[in-house]
């Protein structure tokens, strides 16, 4: 069995030759990540949980068709990009924003004084409205880069456009967000 | 170049304080119930045997074992004609009276029509051949379901295409023509290679060199017509098993049961227009199709007030 250092597309190999502790080690690392990455697309717990399902299962199915040609967070984050793309078409429209968002925000605990609590919370508060008013292609290049901190090559093979479609679109995306955090 | 433009290797100081501010932002984590159901399928799958092992086995259990089959019988009644109108001086065993096919038999798509046993088909070869002494009922009653009943045995239905089976008349017939066509040819050519052994044993009674050669060349000419016979049923048989294929396959299409996405769609649809009873029946209904999905939080309560 490969070791707790051994890379993920070793991890996924050795799953699919029938190792199941090697899924253990995979998926404890990604669980946060595309769950993170699902939830702030789809700004619903639910739907988030349901997705995060749905693609884990994907992952399981395909365990012995899986190849190392790319990086396993590649294909994973494929594969949540596919199961997003799936869902935004049966809804046919992004759902409004979650009513209680807001106070799930204030609820959050800050460690910090008064006064930077209010600044950081105002700063959470319109980078939050800032993201959900981006298109759906822009937030999700947005998120890749700011949280996966992914290239733009592979930004590209997850999203299955070209590099500088990608470019395209972050730049809109990270002008947008400057613009709404200055404002 | 826009010195805006992101860049492709680690963040620059501006995406780094956005990323941090976008770090701060709420977020969950998955539940620790979905965590180990997850962990527990991917367990379950890892040591089950392996998927590709199945797939394969499911080859033989699905249409292309009939396909092969009707393939391989066509080969072998060919070939057997073919043995016996050219070696098939010394019958092995007794033979009935000579049945002959009828001539147009090869040209005519509807050389199988409607047989249901054996006895209508001997009737219809009569018909042609002028005195036909029909094959032992026994024989005939016996061959001709153990053809039939492998049909179903070979067919992996949906559960949802079988409960509505009655409603889709034609694609059940299909496969029943198709098969019966094919035997249909088969006793046609049973039929020709009768007429070279009878054409053999009372090759005696003709003195003549000239009538032995016309009994040989008619008994060919039946085999030929019978092998091509086989050959159009056989494809038949094909198509009948291709189209039989679709009807199942649109057929399940139609009465499958929605994707866990769907329906779970359909019933925060159903909580949100009010109908809540109606809500928690599709969820109740949705647990039991699908055993091991989690069920989501926002839709939980729902079975909670069961």
């Amino acid at each position: 069995m490969p070791g707790a250092d051994a890379s993920d597309e070793d991890l996924m190999l050795a799953y699919g030759a029938g190792d199941g502790a090697a899924f253990e080690l995979l998926y404890a690392r990604h669980r946060g990540p595309l769950f993170r990455f699902l939830q702030r697309q789809l700004r619903d717990q639910g739907t988030a949980e349901e997705l995060y399902q749905d693609v884990w299962q994907k992952v399981i199915v395909a365990r012995e068709r899986y190849r190392p040609e790319a990086r396993f967070s590649t294909w994973l984050f494929q594969i949540a990009h596919n199961r997003l793309g799936d869902h935004w078409r049966a809804a046919k429209h992004r759902p409004p924003p979650p009513e209680d968002a807001m106070e799930r925000a204030e609820r959050e605990p800050d460690a910090d004084s008064p006064e930077r609590s209010l600044s950081a919370f105002e700063e959470r508060r319109r980078l939050q409205r800032a993201l959900e008013e981006l298109p759906e292609d822009q937030r999700e290049v947005v998120l890749l880069r700011l949280e996966r901190e992914l290239s733009l090559e592979e930004i590209g093979e997850i999203t299955g456009v070209g590099r500088e479609t990608v470019k395209s679109r972050l730049r809109y995306a990270m002008d947008k967000l400057r613009q709404r955090l200055k404002a | 170049m826009n010195p805006n433009d992101p860049t492709d290797g680690a963040l620059d100081p501006d995406e780094r304080e956005l990323a941090r501010v976008l770090r701060a932002l709420p977020s969950g984590e998955p539940p620790a119930a979905l965590d180990a159901r997850i962990l527990r399928a991917a367990a379950d799958a890892a040591a089950s045997a392996p998927a590709r092992r199945r797939r394969a086995l499911g080859l033989f259990g699905g249409g292309s074992a009939v396909w092969g089959i009707g393939t391989a019988a066509a080969a072998v009644l060919a070939l057997g004609i073919g043995w016996q109108a050219m070696y098939g001086n010394q019958p092995l065993l007794p033979r009935s009276s000579p049945v002959a096919l009828p001539a147009d038999a090869a040209g005519d798509d509807s050389v199988s029509v409607e047989f249901r046993d054996r006895t209508s088909l001997a009737d219809k070869a009569s018909e042609a051949a002028g005195a036909p002494p029909p094959p032992p009922p026994a024989l005939a009653d016996r061959e001709f379901p153990r053809v039939r009943s492998r049909a179903p045995a070979n067919r992996v239905e949906p559960a949802g295409a079988m409960a509505a089976a009655p409603a889709a008349p034609a694609a059940e017939a299909f496969p029943e023509t198709g098969l019966d066509e094919h035997v249909a040819a088969r006793a046609e050519a049973g039929a020709a290679a009768d007429a070279a052994f009878a054409a053999e044993r009372d090759e005696p009674l003709r003195a003549s060199a000239e009538g032995r050669a016309q009994a040989y060349d008619s008994a060919a000419a039946s085999a030929k017509v019978a092998t091509q016979a086989a050959g159009v049923a056989a494809r038949r048989a094909d198509q009948a098993l291709a189209e039989q294929a679709g009807a199942e396959a649109a057929q399940a299409e139609i009465t499958a049961p929605l994707r866990p996405a769907s329906w779970l769609a359909q019933v925060r649809s159903l909580r949100a227009a009010g109908k809540t009873d109606e809500a928690r029946a599709r969820l109740v209904e949705f647990r039991k199709a699908y055993p091991h999905w989690v069920i989501p939080t926002d839709l939980a309560p729902l079975l909670t007030n069961e």
